[in-house]
């Protein structure tokens, strides 16, 4: 090719690409792009099965050495399971006195979202550009579709391709969580700090926030239910305007995500019957 | 032939960042096997040829991370047209020259990416100095052992020829 057909070329693709690029932005909230989602279809697989053959030589190698660590790791969970058991037939005990007084006001609570497992095939927490990529099976998996971790939120899949999705982590400076103080139930917005943290936006200072207030998600969005918990309060500071300044450290640790859980969809998680007269 | 030299070269590059992000989280913030193929072939090939790896190394680097999709892309086909448009107006036989242009190309494809953050999206993330520096001498580190183990190489191949003439002269 001469070199007014590389210019020509140049120009060709720097046009395709900048077309690429506009459409996400105009078409934001709707469907992803096409092309990615092509794109993570295709080099998904590859990206799998460089983790498991990597996974199966670091395992074979590291067996030996870690069997004693594992059996003492066996010891500790073994002791954790135990205690969660006996905190779950405690909140057994509560989940019940809630839905007996529910029952009394007519409340319904949808109890006991679905869950499925997704395998994490390359995750980049720590870069200007952070992304997760998940390996969700043949059932497939939708836009939006909340992802969590047994400590927390991790974020929503912003691309659906196949049996493979990319997540939006909830450290994304772009990502948005409608989210409340457990301890007093005031709602703000927490947004990613683009530095691997967190912020609690929105919240008045007169409001109540103390460090170590717990941080979960109020659902309020319409994308992720309520209760996850995203992380605790670590620095409260007098903001620029009416509002505090409110550092929040995630819950999760990306750093060790091996797999996480993708929530089914569902309606609104509460309504009340009726029009509310005949309540007590 | 060349074809499949170049997708060997990408597919090794993916597969270099998928296992250097299994190894320490701090890999892709620091280290982009993908434009380092990008340099090289637009320091070795065609300008036209360069363009289309840049572009396809960028999208196969846009399915891993987050962001906009194309990004890359596009950032890595204008440093593929510099880079080649570079090396037919410099002299770019020195080895110094040519370590400048992995880190030149690093800053500048780094630069890109931000300038269209910056004006496609209302809060766009951007790396920090130290980040974006690190980058850009890990770059240049890489081009470096690259160029050095070309060299080393094609001084071995001209020994190597020179020898097998001098033989055939004897006979």
């Amino acid at each position: 090719m001469t070199g007014r057909g590389a210019r020509w070329l140049f120009v060709v693709l720097l046009v395709a690409e900048l077309v690429l690029l506009t459409r996400q932005v105009s078409r934001r909230g709707l469907a992803g792009p096409r092309a990615e989602a092509m794109v993570v279809a295709v080099l998904g697989p590859v990206a799998r099965s460089v983790v498991a053959v990597e996974s199966a030589i670091g395992g074979a190698a590291a067996g030996m050495s870690t069997r004693r660590r594992l059996r003492e790791e066996n010891r500790r969970l073994a002791e954790r399971l135990e205690a969660a058991e006996r905190e779950l037939l405690r909140r057994q005990g509560i989940e019940e006195d809630v839905l007996r007084l529910g029952a009394a006001v007519r409340y319904h609570r949808r109890t006991g979202t679905a869950m499925r497992l997704a395998d994490v095939v390359y995750v980049d927490h720590a870069s200007w550009l952070r992304s997760l990529l998940l390996h969700v099976g043949e059932a497939g998996v939708e836009r939006n579709q909340p992802v969590i971790a047994t400590q927390g939120l991790v974020g929503r899949v912003v691309v659906a391709a196949d049996r493979y999705a990319k997540v939006q982590l909830v450290t994304d400076r772009a990502s948005a969580v409608g989210a409340m103080l457990e301890r007093t139930g005031r709602q703000g917005v927490v947004r990613g700090d683009g530095e691997g943290g967190l912020a609690l936006d929105y919240l008045p200072l007169q409001a109540d926030v103390r460090v170590g207030d717990r941080v979960v998600t109020a659902g309020i969005d319409g994308i992720y239910p309520r209760g996850i918990a995203i992380g605790v309060v670590t620095v409260v500071a007098p903001g620029t305007q009416l509002f505090h300044r409110i550092v929040v450290a995630p819950a999760v640790d990306f750093a060790l995500l091996d797999h996480v859980y993708l929530l089914e969809r569902q309606a609104p998680p509460e309504l009340v019957e009726g029009d509310g007269r005949d309540l007590p | 032939m060349t074809f499949l030299r170049i997708l060997l070269a990408l597919g090794a590059a993916y597969v270099g960042q998928l296992l250097g992000t299994r190894l320490t989280p701090w890999f892709p913030a620091l280290v982009d096997l993908f434009l380092v193929v990008v340099v090289w072939y637009a320091l070795h090939t065609r300008s036209a040829v360069a363009q289309l790896i840049g572009a396809a190394a960028g999208l196969l680097h846009d399915g891993l991370t987050g962001g906009l999709f194309g990004l890359h892309a596009f950032a890595n086909t204008v440093v593929a047209y510099g880079v080649a448009a570079a090396a037919q107006r410099v002299e770019v036989q020195q080895q110094a020259v040519r370590v400048l242009l992995f880190a030149a190309a690093s800053a500048l494809q780094q630069g890109l990416v931000l300038l269209l953050l910056l004006l496609l999206t209302d809060a766009p993330d951007a790396p920090g100095w130290g980040w974006a520096l690190g980058r850009v001498a890990i770059t240049a580190m890489l081009g470096a052992v690259l160029v050095g183990i070309e060299s080393r190489l094609r001084s071995r191949w001209s020994r190597w020829q020179h020898a097998r003439s001098s033989r055939l002269r004897f006979r």
